[in-house]
């Protein structure tokens, strides 16, 4: 069961239509379906629902109901953001939209949310691994395991910059601060955003969206895809879009090409490191996708290899 | 000769229980020389748990092992407490390391296991 809201103005207000008890999920429909591929939509938007916000600044993902390329399957299940809240003739307001090329798509029932369906709706933000750890406890939990690495060297041994805690692989960098050599310890967090589903299918075209919450926040960011095979990934021309949302800063405009982030043999992964110089603010998505006019080439994609990552360096505040 | 470490912090392992770990090993370093586990605070109590590590199906620890073997507890040295099979020639390398960890006290514990990589 879905009704759809038409984006038409920068501010709507609308109520849920009569009968609907529960708002399940909610998509973005592209209105214009001869575009093929992944189109990036600008727009911010910002939802709340019988006062509860939904989402905010978020940078939205159309989905379209047809490929004329045939060439990928899409789910709206893949690109909907859960919602699950019991609403009333409730009050919709949404804000932000500057085109009007997408459907608001909700999905909705007539039942109210009783908690044992279990709903199991596709969700777009990452949720936060298992044991991953945050602020004061990531940086204790890292000194110690620093210090325990270096006092664990006997002679001949050299401690190496990295460890790995609960699947997650910190680094850490020695660096000069005003010509004297400091002890400060910058860290840097991969996550692997993308990889191999259990279908040994990459996830394209996902937007995923999550907290940076390590404190200070005060951070300078950098961050790099690396794959396996990666002049595969280049011939697939494949794009990148990387925002932060709730600010103004466009990360990677969009189309950016992967490559120019790519670590591989020739291009050693200190060197696609990519700095950008504002601060992070929390709310962060990218999405990786296919060019939109190489359909030859991404058809030849072997997708088995293919891990992304995206890396994050935030300094310490004294 | 690079050295690292690949953590599972705060296993939680039931009074009367056991918990089953199997993961693989990070890619970038070669072979896998030492193990450790480190309490999670000054109040666990490890007396009454047992280990069980094969790593790449080679059997490090025999089922049932006293845990006191590996417990780094401050009490010594780290690189005198690790417990050392660099000589077994331990592939690290998406190696699959599989721990059971058997807790036969009364009260629930906590740990935080450490494996030794290292690279030429």
């Amino acid at each position: 069961m879905f009704f759809t809201v038409p984006s038409e103005a920068n501010y709507l207000s609308t109520n849920t239509p009569f009968g609907v008890k529960s708002i399940r999920a909610l998509f973005f429909e592209s209105k214009n379906d001869s575009l093929f591929g992944y189109k990036r939509n600008l727009d911010r938007i910002s939802i709340i629902i019988d006062g509860k916000q939904i989402c905010r600044d978020l940078i939205i993902l159309p989905f379209m109901t047809t490929q004329p390329y045939g060439n990928r399957k899409h789910r709206w299940e893949d690109v909907a953001l859960k919602v699950n809240m019991n609403v009333d003739i409730s009050e919709i307001q949404i804000s932000g939209i500057q085109n009007n090329d997408f459907n608001i798509v909700f999905v909705c029932s007539d039942k109210e949310i009783d908690e044992s369906e279990g709903f199991d709706f596709v969700e777009t933000k990452l949720l936060r691994l298992k044991g991953q750890l945050t602020g004061e406890e990531a940086r204790k939990a890292l000194n110690d395991a620093f210090k325990m690495l270096d006092a664990s060297c006997a002679e001949g041994e050299t401690p190496a910059d990295e460890l790995t805690i609960n699947g997650i692989t910190y680094y850490r960098k020695r660096y000069t601060f005003n010509g004297q050599e400091t002890t400060t310890i910058e860290y840097t967090e991969v996550k692997k955003y993308i990889s191999n589903n259990s279908n040994g299918e990459l996830t394209f075209d996902k937007e995923f969206q999550f907290i940076f919450d390590h404190e200070p926040i005060e951070m300078f960011a950098y961050p790099i895809m690396t794959a396996n095979g990666i002049d595969r990934i280049i011939n697939a021309d494949m794009r990148v879009a990387f925002t932060i949302s709730g600010s103004d800063n466009e990360v990677f405009p969009p189309y950016t090409d992967l490559s120019l982030f790519s670590a591989n043999e020739k291009i050693p992964f200190r060197k696609a490191l990519h700095k950008f110089e504002t601060p992070l603010r929390r709310n962060i998505s990218f999405c990786v996708t296919r060019n939109d006019q190489e359909t030859t080439t991404a058809k030849e994609i072997e997708v088995s290899n293919y891990d992304i990552y995206v890396l994050f360096i935030y300094k310490k505040v004294s | 000769m690079k050295k690292s470490f690949q953590i599972w912090r705060e296993i939680e392992v039931p009074a009367g229980g056991q918990t089953v770990l199997s993961e693989l090993l990070k890619e970038n370093f070669s072979k896998c020389t030492g193990a450790f586990i480190v309490p999670f605070s000054a109040t666990t109590n490890l007396s009454q748990v047992s280990l069980f590590l094969k790593i790449a199906q080679n059997e490090i620890l025999p089922n049932g092992t006293d845990a006191s073997i590996i417990t780094f507890d401050g009490s010594v040295a780290l690189k005198d407490a690790i417990y050392d099979f660099s000589k077994d020639n331990i592939p690290a390398r998406s190696s699959e390391l599989d721990l059971t960890i058997t807790n036969n006290g009364t009260s629930d514990v906590k740990l935080n296991f450490y494996v030794v990589l290292e690279n030429e």
